[in-house]
């Protein structure tokens, strides 16, 4: 009997010293204390087995047998009980400070930027820690005076712990899971069996844990459901008891769990509110009915086929990270292991991820907390929204009657987002997903080869994969794949084969490939893609209150949820003049931000100079200051307009002119060789006069008529010169006056900007008040 | 022929024979060092003379001077045994202040062990005399001092009992004292040690931790200076801008327009 007892609370007790940490309020007191009864059980009775021994046998000669016994069964339970804490202290899990779990969380916590999926220690829940506003209003001082009325007094010295030990061990998971409600007329009683302080319930210490937890409730403010918060754990050093709580539950635990709960002898009515069981004849139990002992397993059967084994802590199915179960256990044995759990990945056939050369560093999620843009899309087209000066696109977010999907960056930066009602209510996180399509696209130039590389399966699927998984990343944070049971993983390579197949067909898949299977990858749990979006779809539809998803496109689009906010925010490029830049202090952002800024002044800046400036201020890139609208281009002066030219002198086209003239004034046709049209002092003898007189005057006035048309024009010819030269001047000077009124106007803007610069008190600060 | 010890020059024959002294001796010297310090890093920072480690199991040694059982009568000892153990274990099981490791240290995988457990191992043989014991007793040696601590314990108690007298009835009650201490004494030293080594085993994994975080939150710290100075890089390609705020009025149109 005490071998099939001893089986059973050794199962029991094993699993509490896996899932409780505790302690007493001093160790070596209470080890020796244990010692006593278990060396010296005749001379030192604890007081229950007495009253026990005393109700059921007046016959002083049962005594030494039956006190034998239960003092044997209770020092092997506390032999156990000791063997399990000592090895099982250190893996304490949540409810108390330091452990190690939690510091990983803290150190990963410092880490992790908002565009990761950072490892969340409470499954898919994220956890934050916060001290109380006032620890003052909580009633922990009520509750330590209700744990110590449990400690029965009989007399100055004797005092029996059953009571408090009960307490304690009931509520080490907390109040809130408990089935049954309290009765306050069954408060700190059993139903009468041997197992009754596993389920007795205290109804003041659970309505104390209530009000803590309301207490608690009333402070914090608007939380996100699936965001646990932890507070500090309350200490009572002088019973070894503390209290955790958490902002769903309070609980009490060890301080160091040495001492089990032992089967209850007692079922009077002042310890049970039910005598009927068999177990209890006269207000004594006498021990229950039990099962036979768990049959051994065969060899080879496994290590975790044992009943008892079944739950201990390596033979527990593995709760997070959720992998899909693989279809041959022992697939990757070699010989001679123990297997107890193995995961598979889902299987990416494509680049998971294809980098574009003007994509941002920090490509995914949003990490940028959304303080700069105000909201203003509507589930229409909106004409009214632009990029603002820090992006270099925009989104429109459209529900309906659209080609489901992200549309291409037009030319005045818009990119359009077409969320397909057909998937309400998944339309929220859908809406993730096409932001980060818009993050995809958002930096390239208009008319980029985006589109063409999103055209091929390894284009489509790398880009797909990672916008889905954005989208799965939130459909996990919001507790949907923790309840559905799939793998962030296979939930993204899921969306990720129907989109691409939609896109690019689904052709070279074999035929016997699994259900799961996609052009883009498997997702590990033979199940169609739309089978597995169907079973989210089908939890989120039945969990609308909870999740707090909005029910409808228009509703996505007009109340959005803070990360798509984040994620249209994180278009920015956060390096612009006057951008406030607002993100979570963490190594993760600060990296984002840096990396952010790098790639910026890599863009937008030349870092090999191009040509050398000619005037002051001037740029080397004359056509940026027209180019684009953003603050840096702004800021060159335009470039002075260098049409000044050196006039043509053409001194033969001018000689010829004049020659032509020379021609022209003696009545001749324009004639090259000008000396043809020279007078011809041959005509006079060619042509005699009737007299002698009139021949020899007219032959010797033929020199003078011949010079003085050169002599003439020799006169006219510096005038014609001067006005000449005065042309080819005013020629010059017309444009290079502009020039030089440009000049004069960068140098005056040059100096006002001197006069008048602010030099900044802190070292280069960003924003301008 | 030349007198050795007369002559100024040195005897080839004496220096050889004093060189190969030197050398014998510290060899000798070297061994004894080596064999120390290897029995030193085995059973824990005891002492660097390895001539007394195990006192004899009796009272009458001069080294258990310093203990209360030699001079305090029998029904003392175990309350000052147990008051003792209590409180070494309790300061044991106190948590390590984050504060206290440091992180800097060339090794801070075994911090110290407590002043109590420092001021006990003091006066037990393999300790007694060792120079710098705070810094060389560490806490993972606690179980070697309450052990020992315990074996003395036993050895008084046997040694007691030993030379009562079987006959007189009156000496019944120490006997008593005797036979229960020595049932108790030792389990319950074990499983207090087992709980201590449980909380204690991962203390190593939770320093490294806690200097990880210290280190995260340098690291934190520095990445948020670059990232505020980095908001000034596009500015620093610029080689033409200077460092300053330009307000957007300044931008002046240029001449041309």
């Amino acid at each position: 009997m005490i071998f099939k007892r001893l089986s059973i609370f050794g199962a029991s007790l094993l699993i509490f010293a896996i899932n409780m940490p505790s302690t007493s309020a001093n160790l070596y007191e209470d080890l020796y204390e244990f010692a006593e009864y278990e060396f010296f059980p005749k001379e030192k009775v604890e007081v229950e087995v007495e009253n026990h021994i005393n109700a059921i046998s007046p016959d002083k000669e049962d005594i030494p047998r039956i006190s034998g016994s239960l003092s044997w069964l209770r020092a092997t339970m506390r032999s156990l009980q000791i063997a399990a804490s000592a090895e099982e202290s250190s893996v304490k899990m949540y409810g108390s400070s330091g452990t190690l779990l939690l510091r990983m969380h803290s150190i990963s916590s410092i880490w992790e930027g908002d565009a990761q999926n950072s490892p969340k220690p409470l499954g898919s829940s994220s956890i934050e820690f916060r001290p109380y506003e006032d620890e003052g209003l909580i009633p922990f001082e009520n509750l330590r005076i209700e744990l110590n009325s449990l400690i029965e007094r009989q007399g100055e010295e004797v005092e029996n712990y059953e009571l408090l030990k009960a307490a304690v061990w009931r509520y080490r998971n907390g109040f809130m899971s408990l089935e049954n409600k309290c009765n306050t007329d069954n408060s700190g009683k059993g139903n009468g069996v041997e197992l009754q302080s596993l389920t007795t319930h205290f109804c003041y210490l659970e309505n104390l844990l209530r009000e803590i937890l309301h207490r608690i409730k009333a402070t914090l403010g608007e939380v996100n459901p699936n965001t646990k918060i932890i507070f500090p754990t309350h200490s009572f050093g002088e019973l070894g008891i503390n209290v955790w709580v958490r902002s769903d539950d309070v609980g009490l635990s060890w301080e160091r769990n040495i001492d089990p709960i032992f089967p209850s002898l007692d079922c009077t009515e002042s310890k049970s509110y039910s005598q009927d069981s068999e177990e209890c004849v006269d207000g004594i139990i006498l021990g229950g009915i039990y099962p036979p002992p768990p049959t051994e397993p065969e060899i080879n059967e496994g290590y975790c086929s044992h009943p008892i084994a079944t739950h201990g802590y390596l033979c527990r199915p593995q709760e997070k990270p959720l992998c899909p179960k693989t279809n041959t256990p022992n697939s990757g044995a070699i010989g001679g292991e123990i297997f107890l759990s193995e995961c598979t990945s889902p299987f990416i056939n494509t680049p998971n991820r294809i980098t574009e050369s003007s994509m941002n560093i920090c490509g995914e999620d949003g990490w940028l907390l959304p303080v700069n843009s105000p909201w203003k899309d509507t589930p229409r087209v909106d004409n009214n929204l632009s990029a603002s000066q820090h992006k270099n696109c925009y989104v429109d977010m459209i529900c309906g009657s659209c080609p489901a999907g992200t549309g291409l960056k037009e030319e005045n930066g818009r990119i359009e987002l077409c969320i397909d009602p057909i998937y309400e209510p998944l339309t929220k996180y859908l809406a993730i997903r096409e932001l980060v399509h818009a993050r995809q696209q958002c930096d390239t130039a208009y008319n980029d080869k985006w589109a063409e590389t999103y055209e091929t399966i390894n284009g489509c699927c790398a880009m797909e994969i990672q916008a889905s998984t954005t989208a799965c990343n939130a459909l996990e944070e919001d507790g949907v794949l923790l309840e559905t049971n799939i793998p962030v993983e296979s939930c993204a390579i899921s969306f990720s084969n129907l989109r691409c197949q939609s896109v690019i067909g689904s052709g070279g898949l074999p035929p016997g490939a699994p259900a799961g299977a996609g052009i883009c990858g498997d997702n590990g749990l033979n199940m169609r893609a739309q089978d597995l979006i169907e079973k989210i779809k089908e939890y989120v539809l039945n969990n609308t209150g909870s999740l707090q998803v909005p029910l409808t496109c228009e509703e996505t689009i007009l109340h959005p949820d803070k990360r798509m906010k984040m994620i249209e925010e994180s278009l920015s490029q956060v390096c612009s003049p006057e951008y406030n830049a607002e993100y979570k202090n963490t190594i993760g952002n600060a990296l984002c931000h840096i990396g952010q800024c790098t790639e910026q002044s890599l863009e937008e800046h030349k870092i090999i100079p191009g040509r050398i400036t000619w005037t002051v201020e001037d740029e080397a890139f004359p056509w940026e200051s027209f180019r684009g609208k953003s603050e840096i281009e702004k800021r060159h002066s335009i470039s002075i307009p260098t049409n000044s030219y050196i006039p043509p002198y053409q001194p033969l086209a001018k000689l010829r002119k004049m020659e032509n003239s020379l021609c022209e004034s003696k009545g001749m046709p324009r004639t090259s060789i000008p000396a043809f049209c020279n007078f011809d002092t041959t005509r006079r003898t060619s042509l005699p006069s009737k007299t002698h007189g009139v021949y020899s005057q007219d032959a010797s006035i033929q020199e003078n008529k011949s010079s003085g048309d050169f002599n003439r024009l020799i006169s006219l010819l510096p005038a014609v010169g001067a006005r000449n030269a005065s042309d080819l001047l005013m020629e010059y000077f017309k444009p290079a006056t502009i020039s030089l009124k440009g000049i004069l106007q960068n140098i005056n803007s040059s100096f006002e900007k001197m006069e008048s610069t602010e030099f900044p008190l802190e070292m280069c600060p960003r924003l301008l008040e | 022929m030349t007198i050795p010890f007369l002559s100024n020059r040195p005897s080839t024959s004496l220096a050889g024979i004093f060189f190969a002294l030197v050398l014998i001796f510290g060899f000798v010297l070297l061994q004894k060092n080596t064999s120390s310090e290897y029995y030193q890093a085995n059973i824990g920072n005891i002492r660097r003379d390895s001539s007394v480690v195990l006192a004899p199991c009796t009272l009458n040694d001069i080294r258990y001077s310093h203990l209360s059982f030699p001079t305090k009568p029998l029904e003392e000892w175990s309350e000052d045994y147990n008051t003792k153990v209590n409180e070494i274990i309790e300061e044991e099981l106190k948590p390590t202040n984050p504060e206290d490791i440091d992180c800097m240290a060339d090794s801070f995988l075994s911090s110290k062990a407590s002043n109590a457990t420092i001021k006990l191992a003091e006066k037990l043989p393999p300790w007694q005399g060792v120079s710098n014991i705070e810094d060389n007793l560490k806490k993972s040696d606690v179980g070697f001092v309450l052990l020992e601590y315990l074996r003395i314990y036993e050895c008084a108690l046997e040694e007691k009992d030993y030379f009562l007298n079987k006959d007189l009835n009156t000496q019944q009650f120490e006997r008593d004292i005797i036979r229960k201490q020595l049932l108790l004494s030792r389990p319950v030293l074990e499983r207090a040690l087992a709980i201590l080594s449980g909380e204690t085993k991962l203390s190593s994994l939770d320093a490294e931790l806690v200097c990880m975080q210290r280190a995260s939150l340098d690291a934190r710290n520095g990445l948020a200076l670059s990232a505020d100075a980095s908001a000034c890089l596009p500015r620093t390609w610029e080689s033409k801008d200077v460092l300053r705020d330009i307000k957007e009025s300044h931008y002046v149109p240029s001449a041309g327009n």
